[in-house]
């Protein structure tokens, strides 16, 4: 008995229960008309037969909505009618068709994420500020141009603003669930800007400097032509200066310490030949974002600084393309549409120097044959597969070539000599990339990258000393000296990176890859011409492989608005000839803005290098020489502190850092005489340096520091804009086999550097800027100091390593753009002066004993006086 | 104005060169310490100062009141050598075989110096072996010749050729540059022909208590050589073969000055000379010892 009326009272409970359940799936109609909240819920009320209970004050009863569905079921109806409220329905169990309303605040709010997109270009747009308007909640896209932020349902605005683009305001209800898309438009023509997104992006917290290719025009090089490598030297981690240089200097690092990815591929050259352009046509490119410290875990490999440059994906909707003059050449960008889903983006760089360069060498400077060029060509296909996922597919080839030969001839007595030399410096590099990059989900997204690459570095002096019978023509004496130094990568990459982001507070980052790499570094030297093409003379000989594998791990945590914290680590594998190098790189970073315009970020990251240029110690021809870490080279490996400070209110930012790094396993070459300096001896040259796989033996291993303060000030005065950056640094190397152990400063070691920046535009079709560079000298080793040998010969001994420092590098470049429109295309004149007061800044220097009056000097040697520019550009 | 233009090209696209005065601060003058000695001799050290070279008003003086003495590190024997003339400093007595010995001097204008060397034991050598053979059109004098080398010590080889005409023959190396090697475990040189040295430098890293076989070509001319005849093979060469055994100081810095003599520091864009290997510890030079053997070459 007790068992059945213990049945019997489940069956009824289960049947309430049911019966709760299934009073929400119950079907009713309702009228299609709008109507206010409260008549709704009393219709719904009579018309289901139920009894819905609430709190007058909770609910906006007055509040009109329609019915987009007349007929549904109950629950449908109640969401319908409440949307927007926040409002709670429960059934009491002890009830059976009785609905209660309550309020419950978290349904006030919802996570909206979306995509933000350069009308223009179609292409992401990264460090948009996104802000609640009604709780002042604020976010910033990434570096997919995605953002996630939380808004009131149905009050919710959001507010999108990115400094040069129209700031749009969207309501919350016309985003939905999925992943929204956002366009912004160009503002208008800013040639100068100075305060860009990168300001801001930094201020917040987050990482890397973004470099807005739009605005770079008036920071061009010295020959006039925009220069992504010439704009990234404007920020207070990057050495100014440094004419003749190729690649660039991040807080005492060398110049093969610095990861340039190029759409993901890591380059190994970045500029072509002293400077004169960089490999990248500016207008094709669409962000290059500098990290000189708070580097993601996804990258690795260098110790200084990481550059990922990425190129337009090209619009969809029309064609559009820019074609650049000047004195050096040309460079012709054009994108466009394919199909509704697939467009192109091609540049191209040509020189054409050589056609008045040849003559005045042949002419005033003897030479009987030279060649100055260089070129590059890129090309991306852009596949939008659907909203989220795309394809793309991007190649590149660019070369450089400087060659100067001479020979001369002179009759003595009955005597014929002839000397002769060939100075030869040329690279080569190329690749082919693919990128895919999907979001999986609203809370996944997923890249890949593949891509191979092949670069080569020559470098060729060739001398010869020969004398002749003059009556006969018998050879009384031939010296000839063939140096070759040849450097080869061929690599092959591929990687992943996974993003999961479930709220606007987290964010976890997980990747791997593996990166192959054969090097073949080569230096020869014949006594005898060797007429035999670069890869025939190499041969091979000295090819090694290795193989690079990583795993990553990190996590993104924005606890609160005032703080967060990005952490994890990096673990890499590398194997060379049966070695195996291991490293687990940790790296934390904190960012707190304790009050609104203030900003703190503290940061430590650890960074391993495996591959190492060893470059020609002295200011000679450059060899350029890439080996990898073997069993006998350890890899170099950086730590790294970083601190900064930040206040920035409207157009004000003042900014403040301090940093430490410090370096182990350094490369340097042991014995830093020229590698091509041809010695005459009695008339034998002797050659110094040996067959390929020397290398080795010839190099040194050390450590070094870096400390420095840096200093960084803008400021807007109207449209007027001018900016500060200054760096005070001490970098020094220690190595046991040079200069006796002892700490000698680094070649590089610059105790100031500043860079000073202002613009403004004079009328609406005219605008005018400066820029004033000063940097403390380079040092360089200098032997003046005389001693007897036991025999009481003469020698010179240099009493230390960088003993001297050349004097102060500084010049003043002035610019003026005419801005106007032929038909339907916007043009800019250029006309500017680099170096307008003519300082001639040493490249480099030696001594010189002057012969006639038995005086020894420093002769230095400058590359670059005052040189006017001119250039032209269209745009349609 | 097509002058003009050319005129502003040169001057755009050419290098700029001039000359500065050389300023480096203050320049401290150091003691030059000067003795490589052998066993069985009588000590001699001369000793000197550094000078600037660009101060042409200066000179390198000889040091002549220093204190100087050498300290047997075995025994702490103390021999005080006596200054006799233009800087060099003497002991009647020779060092001896075997010996680890320490140097000081001391000068108030300069401080105390230092430095440490050990005296190498004998030589022996065999198999020597001459011959003539061509080379790139050239008639080149090869020598073979084997080591035994001293299984109880590291140690340091030096050799080259020698004329038996002179008399006193110095051990540094020269700006003639006439021997090149093909043994691939000497230092400096290549295992490529026609890498011409004025010395061939080799240690026994690789062959330490065996007995080592090596050979070296030497380019200078050997119609030079008085009764030289290339083309009478057994006409006597008036040479000797030099090789020596020095203490690692004074191998480092023999090489050390090898190189530099194959550098230039002046009128060349070389602008980070050769470091020479000193082993004077507050001060530059060398105190190092050595053991020679000479053996005719016929």
């Amino acid at each position: 008995m007790r068992v059945c009326i213990v049945v019997v009272l489940n069956t009824f409970l289960s049947c309430g229960i049911w019966a709760q359940k299934s009073l929400l799936f119950d079907v009713v109609s309702l009228s299609n008309k709008p109507q206010t909240v409260e008549a709704f819920l009393l219709e719904l009320e009579q018309v289901a037969d139920i009894q819905i209970t609430f709190s007058p004050s909770q609910i906006d009863l007055k509040k009109r909505v329609k019915l987009n569905l007349s007929t549904q079921d109950i629950a449908a109806h109640l969401k319908a009618i409440l949307k927007g409220q926040a409002i709670r329905y429960q059934i009491p169990t002890k009830s059976i068709k009785r609905i209660v309303l309550v309020k419950d605040p978290k349904l006030l709010k919802r996570t909206i994420k979306g995509l933000i997109i350069d009308e223009l270009t179609g292409d992401p747009l990264i460090g948009v500020l996104v802000r609640d308007k009604q709780s002042n909640n604020t976010c910033y896209s990434d570096d997919n141009g995605f953002f996630r932020i939380s808004t009131d349902i149905g009050n919710g605005q959001l507010e999108f603003s990115l400094l040069g683009f129209e700031t749009k305001i969207k309501n919350e209800p016309t985003f939905s669930d999925a992943i929204s898309k956002v366009t912004l438009d160009f503002d208008n023509y800013l040639p100068d800007i100075l305060i860009t997104g990168s300001e801001i992006k930094k201020f917040v917290g987050i990482p890397g400097e973004n470099i807005y290719m739009r605005n770079i025009s008036s920071y061009t090089n010295f020959l006039g032509e925009n220069n992504v490598m010439e704009e990234i030297k404007t920020s207070t981690a990057i050495q100014s200066g440094n004419e003749g240089e190729i690649g660039f200097l991040a807080r005492g690092g060398s110049s093969d310490q610095n990861l340039v990815l190029y759409e993901g591929v890591p380059m190994y050259v970045t500029d072509h030949t002293a400077g004169l352009s960089s490999i990248f046509v500016a207008d094709a490119v669409k962000d290059a974002v500098l990290y000189t410290d708070e580097f993601p875990l996804k990258y690795g490999g260098r110790l200084s600084s990481v550059l990922d440059i990425k190129l337009k994906n090209g619009k969809r909707d029309k064609t559009t393309g820019t074609i650049n003059t000047s004195i050096t050449g040309s460079n012709l960008f054009l994108s466009g549409p394919l199909s509704d889903k697939l467009s192109y983006n091609i540049s191209g760089r040509l020189s054409w120097i050589d056609l008045y360069i040849d003559p005045i060498l042949k002419r005033s400077f003897n030479y009987e044959d030279s060649q100055i060029a260089y070129q590059d060509f890129s090309g991306k296909l852009f596949y939008q597969i659907d909203p989220v996922t795309q394809l793309s597919i991007t190649g590149y080839t660019g070369n450089d070539i400087l060659k100067l030969q001479r020979t001369s001839s002179e009759v003595q007595e009955s005597k014929v000599f002839e000397v002769g030399d060939l100075n030869q410096i040329e690279w080569s590099s190329k690749f082919l990339a693919l990128n895919f990059q999907s979001f999986l989900n609203s809370n996944w997204i997923f890249k890949s990258h593949l891509s191979a690459m092949n670069y080569k570095h020559i470098s060729r002096g060739n001398y010869f000393f020969n004398e002749f019978d003059a009556e006969t023509n018998d050879t009384l004496r031939f010296n000839n000296l063939d140096i070759l130094s040849y450097s080869e990568i061929n690599d092959v990459n591929a990687y992943a990176d996974l993003q999961y982001v479930p709220n606007e507070k987290i964010q976890f980052n997980l990747g791997g890859g593996r990166l192959i790499h054969k090097f073949t570094p080569t230096i020869r030297q014949e006594t005898t011409e060797s007429f035999q093409d670069f890869e025939t003379i190499v041969n091979g000989d000295s090819s090694l492989v290795s193989s690079e594998r990583y795993l990553y791990a990190e996590l993104i945590s924005t606890p609160s608005k005032y703080f967060k914290i990005n952490a994890g680590f990096r673990t890499s594998n590398y194997s060379v000839r049966n070695k195996t190098h291991s490293f687990t790189e940790p790296r934390i970073n904190f960012n707190w803005k304790p009050r609104p315009h203030h900003a703190f970020n503290l940061s430590y990251n650890q960074m391993v290098q495996y591959v190492h240029r060893l470059v020609n110690p002295s200011g000679g021809l450059p060899a350029d020489l890439w080996v990898p870490s073997t069993e006998n080279i350890l890899p170099e490996f950086a730590t790294h502190f970083s601190f900064r400070y930040t206040y920035q209110k409207r157009d004000f930012k003042l900014s403040f850092a301090a940093y430490q790094k410090s370096f182990d396993q350094l490369l340097d070459y042991t014995n830093s005489f020229d590698l091509f300096l041809a010695v005459l001896n009695q008339g034998n040259f002797v050659p110094v340096y040996n067959t390929s796989n020397e290398w080795e033996r010839r190099v040194s291993t050390g450590t070094g520091i870096s400390r420095g303060l840096e200093l960084y000030l803008a400021k807007s005065l109207g449209e007027s804009k001018f900016r500060l950056s200054y760096a005070l640094s001490r970098t020094t190397r220690t190595f046991e086999d040079i200069n006796e152990g002892k700490e000698f400063p680094f070649r590089f070691d610059r105790t100031h550097d500043l860079n000073f920046s202002f613009n403004t535009p004079i009328s609406d079709k005219w605008d005018f800027a400066m820029r004033w560079i000063y940097g403390t000298g380079n040092t360089l080793t200098l032997a003046i100091e005389q001693f007897r040998t036991p025999e009481g010969l003469l020698l010179l001994n240099a009493n230390g390593r960088n003993n001297y420092r050349l004097v102060p590098f500084h010049h003043l470049d002035l610019h003026v753009n005419r801005i106007f429109k032929i038909r339907k295309m916007d043009c800019r004149m250029s006309l500017g002066l680099y170096n307008a007061y003519n300082r001639l800044n040493p490249v480099y220097a030696f001594l010189y004993l002057d012969p006639n009056r038995n005086d020894l000097k420093i002769r230095q040697v400058s590359l670059f006086p005052i040189i006017p520019h001119l250039g032209f550009t269209a745009s349609w | 104005m097509k002058n003009l233009f050319s005129i502003l090209l040169i001057m755009v696209l050419s290098a700029c060169v001039h000359d500065t005065d050389i300023v480096v601060g203050e320049f401290q003058s150091q003691l030059v310490i000067n003795s490589i000695f052998e066993p069985g001799k009588t000590w001699s050290i001369a000793l000197s100062n550094s000078k600037d070279i660009t101060d042409n008003s200066t000179a390198i003086e000889e040091i002549t009141d220093a204190s100087v003495i050498i300290i047997e590190s075995q025994s702490r024997k103390i021999k005080e050598l006596e200054h006799s003339e233009k800087g060099i400093y003497r002991s009647s007595e020779p060092a001896e075989l075997g010996m680890e010995y320490e140097l000081e001097v001391a000068h108030p204008d300069y401080g105390v110096a230092s430095a440490f060397t050990t005296v190498p034991s004998e030589i022996e050598l065999t198999s020597i072996d001459t011959s003539i053979v061509e080379l790139d059109g050239a008639k080149v004098l090869k020598v073979d010749f084997n080591i035994v080398d001293n299984e109880e010590e590291e140690n340091f080889y030096v050799w080259d050729l020698v004329s038996s005409q002179e008399e006193e023959i110095d051990i540094l190396p020269s700006e003639e540059a006439y021997l090149t090697s093909v043994d691939g475990n000497v230092e400096i040189t290549s295992d490529r022909a026609n890498v011409q040295q004025s010395k061939i430098f080799i240690s026994d890293r690789d062959f330490n208590g065996t007995e080592y076989n090596t050979s070296f070509i030497s380019f200078r001319n050997i119609e030079n050589f008085q009764n030289g005849n290339p083309n009478n093979p057994n006409e006597q060469l008036d040479l000797k073969l030099r090789v020596l055994s020095v203490s690692e100081e004074l191998y480092n810095y023999l090489k050390s000055v090898e190189e530099s003599y194959r550098s230039q520091n002046i009128n060349t864009s070389s602008v980070n000379p050769v470091e020479i290997d000193f082993n004077i510890t507050n001060g530059l030079g060398i105190f190092g010892a050595y053991k020679q053997k000479l053996v005719d070459i016929e």
